[in-house]
């Protein structure tokens, strides 16, 4: 009798202690085989987090190389050499500009797309986001063009923000104008989508078998399609054109998918987390997956929406987070602000502990890619959305020198997600809003 | 919604408040003398000049908008958007900004309802109907209408991304997308259903993977791990046949012989084998094995373990034995074996004897379109879709697949997903042309059912008899269970309960809060609504009714005596209780804080839901809460609340919504009644702008079921036509709006009179008589 070598396995990962299960289950030759031979190509995480910080609390001290953190930073001192703190950055595009109240749907919808959300219930019309940009551009060539992730818990009904749709306020990733990206909260459904489903795998034969059929399907669908559209009006029309594009888009997939035929042998056997920081943590989990195994370019991740009222009963906080930003500058619910900031850091932190700990080529997963974690407001009281809060970690394959407090004083937002473009090799004249490029630091 | 919302920024901006209250007067769209020309002359014109030109001409053009692009009257059809901007902007004072010179509020009125009017000509002799987008159904939609069409509770939806919403509903065609994402799970919820409706006999080779937790046994490891023992691993297969075997393992050698085990499966038994393999690089042994169909259990033994202390000349000797993986993969037919013929479900037709296969496919699939596209097929869709399954045979799919994938193209076609509502005479060159016979019924059936229509609706479609037995169709529709889908999605929206299992209240101060007793509070709601329904009651009883249906959880929250042991029954308030939903814990719950009650919040929701007056959303830079003279004094939420309604900012508003609130006080977040806030009395009372005086849900009930009845009809027909149709309503319904009123009214305001009343309203029989516009226009994407 000896004892058992290998790191118990864990039933589920529903519980914090089980997170190191994703790794374990996929086998080595699948993250073999996603990687190796050519430099490992850039991936980008957005991150939002709504309503705002206490901004006593948030912002260094000192600059440039030589600063401190502030207390709801705290849990990122371990990673103060591998994270961007930024200032200045705003969305002018998130100010009413004419349209009255609404700040918190403006300030999610312009947070990607540097664009103004036009006021409507149903008539929605904003702009495409900078992770569909880059998935147009490069996700042909991955599993995913790009990964919507989401932890918000189900949509309430009720109207969202003051004669805003609420998919301005539950959207980050808008594929064109007025077609948002649904995001996924459900972790096991994240990772089928990724790697397939179940404990049940196909064979070599049934999948490909199941990929004819696919096509075909897909094959008759947009022959209906057409010809269901040729009798239509216009704005039939165009919803006939995303079901199309969605046809083409998964045909691309199913091709790809034959490609990618490297797969872990195992499934998650999990759905939605019944607290909120695992259910964090798994998503964080999802997304290293996904950029470790080379799966998708470019990934957003909505830790809540915005205007969330979710409550922190973990965290001693019971009354809504929203209503909470509204703080009228008292101490107590600055206070709370300030823990929920810090909760958020330490998710934060996680995530990029989780990616420093991967190693790739010469280097890490974070040294190869950018995170971008912010709101698009800056003071919930005020609604105000300059100078936002903001943090970048990792390095860009050496585009970005992290370990330093950068302000770039007045500047959009936009114009940092157009020098991104530039780091993937996408010419544009411009996204949204921006008047020009951010030189990088 | 705008309909409403424009009336009462009027009343804000200086009109006589009885404009606020009064239904829109008759004049607003009978007398359209001024022509829209004429309007523009004499009201829009000058007082664009006067008010705007100073920052909006071609030279400053501030906000990067020139206003005298709208120098003619024909821009208020070319720039029509941009009018209704300048409408939206001057009717809520947000134009011209503070700190600019402003217009007399009269001045600004005037220009209000002369915009209005000329943008929004309506002649009540040419109704407008208005146009429905096509919609895709949503994820409630999508599984009522699998189990609708196939009888089995199935819920793929699961799985569907969340659905957007607009105007509090999430059915709006305008905002359902249809996203790769969702097109993919689409495919994959159609695999399933088929799957499960058209099992095959004989499935595709799967491979089976035994996975932790289900490995029994002496010493259980990451995969498995047998020393010393056995371990069993319980499979269910699909099928009798044929399946691979393939058990990877590897040994800790030691002692003097090889690691030996044995392993069973069914009928299959073998002994002796050696393990080798090292850990690094197990060993694969791969067996055919035959398996009956369905639980079959393998196990692996060990069969000579051995140990030996370590000693002073040698190391502790410990032969150890590993599975490091299990794979069933499978089944395959055995050498002689019949393909096992299986059963097709009872809504396909069947094969007749002699009957060719590609006559037999055409017939039986024939209805199953009819039914999945709300219409009949035309031949030629009949037609591919026979040629798609047999095309699937010849690549070597077993029939039961072929079906399958007959019926998964169905499911994800876009003639199930999208409901398109093609005119009955669309070449007509009328300007406004009826729904086909077939649109009605889905209509209908969405709107009563949120799913699809059964055979006797399509039959009635079918023979043209729909709208003549339209009444008595109606009738047996709402009597039907599936009309309890309409309650749920129409009132738990409207009157937002269905958030009520996903609010979190503070646990300390609301202990007695839990899931179930959300539900409860949810059910109780939606009883209430659907006793509307099944007795014709009049909706001035949503606020004012001396009854509710409580089930024994809630009756103990209330305090009363549970109506009956079991179940929800119907339970008489007592007096100075009735008040409607306004003393329903849920109602009251949803409109609350975590942690608190909130007057403006609940007045809101009062202006909102039930009166359809929203209050305008707050004027930027509104100085907050705490910017108050005195700071040293305490304060309670009241007076904080009238500090802030005393700047003249902010009273406009808070006027109208708190006084709302305050009377509704004697609930607390959850909506239990109390008499204390914290060790203060509760204050409930309130005066409503119009002078009524407000202190209870009682009070509140009653002033709104006569002073403001207009009102509540209103928004209750606009919010049911906007349900009914899936989309937002425009200025153009106005006259829908009213008519469902009158003919409701001549019925006694009952729901089933609403319901009627919009069920023959022009949006609801008529559509936009739109010609197809180019298929390869320039939104064509592809």
């Amino acid at each position: 009798m000896a004892p058992l070598h290998r790191r118990q396995f864990l039933r589920g990962i529903g519980t914090v202690v089980a997170l190191p299960f994703l790794e374990s289950i996929v086998p080595t030759s699948v993250l073999r085989a996603a990687g190796s031979a050519a430099a490992p190509p850039l991936r980008s995480a957005f991150i939002y987090m709504p309503n705002g910080v206490n901004n006593d609390y948030w912002w260094p001290k000192g600059n440039d190389r030589n600063f401190t953190l502030a207390s709801s930073m705290q849990p990122l001192e371990p990673y103060k050499l591998d994270i961007q703190i930024v200032a200045g950055l705003g969305h002018t595009k998130a100010n009413p500009n004419g349209d009255g109240a609404g700040d918190h749907a403006r300030a999610s919808a312009s947070f990607l797309t540097g664009a103004q959300a036009k006021k409507s219930a149903n008539d929605l019309r904003l702009g495409q986001s900078i992770d569909q940009v880059i998935a147009a551009q490069h996700g042909a060539k991955y599993r995913l063009p790009s990964l919507e992730l989401s932890c918000d818990p189900p949509r309430q009904v009720g109207n969202c923000d003051s004669g805003y749709g609420c998919a301005y306020s539950h959207n980050l990733s808008w594929r064109t104008e007025n077609q948002p990206m649904p995001a996924e909260r459900n972790p096991r459904l994240v990772f089928e989508r990724m790697f397939g489903s179940g404990e049940i795998i196909e064979t070599a034969e049934s999948r490909a078998a199941r990929a004819r059929q696919r096509r075909s399907i897909l094959d008759f669908v947009r022959d209906d399609a057409r010809r269901l559209k040729a009798g239509l009006s216009r704005d039939d029309q165009g919803k006939l054109d995303e079901y199309l594009t969605s046809v083409r888009e998964v045909e691309l997939r199913v091709a790809s998918f034959e490609n990618f035929s490297a797969r872990p042998d195992q499934s998650l056997p999990t759905g939605i987390p019944d607290n909120y920081d695992e259910h964090i943590r798994v998503m964080c989990d999802l997304l290293v997956l996904a950029f470790q195994t080379k799966s998708t370019p470019v990934a957003t991740l909505l830790l809540a929406h915005e205007a969330s009222g979710r409550t922190f009963p973990h965290l001693g906080i019971t009354e809504g987070h929203h209503s909470l930003s509204h703080h009228e500058k008292r101490p107590e619910k600055l206070e709370q602000i300030r823990k929920i900031d810090t909760f958020y850091m330490e998710q934060l932190a996680y995530l990029i502990g989780k990616m420093k700990s991967i190693k790739e080529g010469d280097g890490t997963l974070l040294d190869h890619s950018l995170l971008v974690f912010g709101s698009g407001i800056r003071d919930g009281d005020r609604h105000d959305h300059v100078n936002l809060p903001v943090i970048l970690a990792g390095k860009a394959r050496g585009a970005i020198n992290p370990g330093r407090f950068v302000d770039y004083s007045a500047t959009p937002m936009s114009n940092l997600y157009l020098s991104m473009l530039d780091l993937y090799g996408i010419q544009a004249e411009r996204l949204g809003d921006s008047s020009g490029r951010l030189r990088l630091v | 919604m705008r309909l409403f919302g424009l009336f009462l920024t009027l009343g804000l901006a200086g009109v006589t408040s009885a404009a606020i209250h009064q239904s829109w007067p008759d004049w607003w769209w009978r007398i359209q003398k001024p022509t829209p020309e004429a309007l523009f002359v004499h009201r829009l014109q000058p007082f664009v000049e006067q008010t705007c030109y100073e920052c909006h001409d071609s030279r400053m053009r501030k906000g990067d908008f020139a206003i005298d692009r709208l120098s003619d009257p024909a821009s208020l059809q070319r720039d029509r958007e941009a009018w209704e901007r300048v409408l939206q902007h001057v009717s809520n004072n947000l134009m011209p900004p503070a700190g600019a010179d402003q217009p007399a509020p009269e001045d600004r009125a005037k220009f209000v309802s002369a915009l209005d009017r000329a943008l929004h000509p309506i002649d009540p002799k040419r109704p407008d109907p208005g146009r429905v987008v096509i919609r895709r159904l949503n994820r409630e939609e999508y599984k009522n209408s699998v189990q609708d069409l196939f009888g089995i509770t199935f819920d793929p939806a699961a799985d569907l991304p969340d659905d957007d919403s607009g105007h509090g509903f999430d059915h709006l065609g305008d905002v359902l997308s249809l996203s790769p994402l969702l097109l993919e799970r689409y495919l994959a919820a159609a695999e399933k259903i088929a799957a499960e409706l058209i099992p095959d006999p004989m499935p595709p080779p799967r491979i089976f993977v035994a996975m932790e937790g289900q490995w029994k046994g002496s010493q259980v490891g990451p995969s498995g791990r047998a020393s010393e023992g056995m371990l069993t691993w319980k499979v269910t297969t699909p099928a009798e046949g044929s399946y691979k075997l393939k058990l990877r393992v590897y040994e800790d050698a030691a002692g003097p012989e090889e690691t030996r085990f044995s392993f069973a499966i069914g009928k299959t038994q073998v002994a002796g084998l050696s393990a080798k393999g090292s850990r690094k690089a197990p060993r694969e042994h791969s067996y055919d094995v035959d398996l009956p169909a369905g639980a079959v259990e393998l196990q692996v033994t060990f069969l000579n373990d051995f140990y030996e202390k370590e000693t002073a000349t040698q190391p502790a000797q410990d032969r150890n034995f590993y599975v490091e993986s299990v794979k069933l993969e499978g089944p395959y037919l055995r050498p002689g074996q019949k393909r096992p013929q299986g059963k097709l479900p009872a809504w396909l037709s069947q094969r007749r004897p002699e009957e060719a296969q590609e006559a037999w496919l055409a017939r039986a699939f024939t209805l199953v379109m009819r039914r999945a596209f709300r219409r009949s097929p035309t031949s030629e869709e009949v037609t591919r879709l026979v040629t798609l399954m047999i095309h699937s045979q010849k690549a070597g799919d077993s029939v039961p697949a072929s079906l399958q994938l007959g019926l998964q193209a169905i499911l994800v076609s876009p003639d199930f997903l999208f409901r398109g509502e093609p005119p009955a005479s669309p070449n007509s060159g009328e300007r406004i042309v009826r729904l086909s016979d077939h649109a009605l019924a889905t209509r209908l059936a969405y709107f009563l059912w949120s799913g699809p229509p059964d055979d006797h609706l399509l039959s009635l479609a079918d023979s043209g008899k729909l709208r003549d037995q339209l009444a008595a169709e109606t009738r047996r529709m709402l009597a039907d269970p599936r009309a309890a889908r309409f309650v749920d999605n129409f009132a738990g929206q409207w009157l937002e309960v269905r958030n009520l299992p996903l609010r979190t209240p503070d646990r300390k101060l609301y202990p007695d809060w839990n899931k179930e007793l959300a539900l409860s509070m949810k059910e109780e709601t939606l009883r209430f609504f659907a006793d509307f329904l099944t007795n014709d009651r009049p909706m001035l009883d949503l606020l004012t009714a001396d009854y509710t249906f409580l089930d024994a959880r809630l009756a103990k929250f209330y305090g009363v005596k549970a109506p009956s042991e079991s179940g929800f029954s119907r339970f008489t308030r007592p007096e100075g209780r009735r008040a409607g939903i306004f003393n329903q814990a849920g109602i009251l719950a949803v409109s609350s804080y975590p942690n608190r009650t909130s007057p403006v919040l609940r007045g809101k929701f009062v202006l909102d839901k039930i009166l359809g007056t929203p209050p305008p959303p707050p004027p930027p830079n509104v100085p907050s809460l705490t910017e108050r003279a005195d700071k040293k004094k305490p304060t309670t939420l009241r007076t904080r609340l009238e500090t802030h309604r005393s700047q003249a900012s902010c009273m406009s508003c808070h006027a109208m919504i708190d006084p709302i609130g305050f009377s509704l006080e004697s609930y607390d977040a959850i909506g239990r009644y109390r008499e204390t806030d914290d060790g203060q009395p509760i204050d409930s009372r309130g005066k409503l702008t119009t002078g009524e005086p407000v202190s209870s849900p009682e009070e509140l009930g009653r002033v709104l079921a006569t002073a403001r009845r207009e009102e509540f009809y209103k928004n209750f027909a606009s919010t049911l036509l906007t349900y009914a149709l899936g989309r937002g309503l425009d200025y153009y319904d106005r006259p829908t709006v009213e008519a469902i009123i009158r003919q409701a009214g001549a019925q006694g305001y009952t729901l089933p009179a609403f319901i009627d009343a919009v069920i023959s309203s022009i949006a609801f029989q008529y559509q936009r008589n739109e010609a197809p516009t180019d298929a390869g226009s320039s939104h064509a994407a592809l």
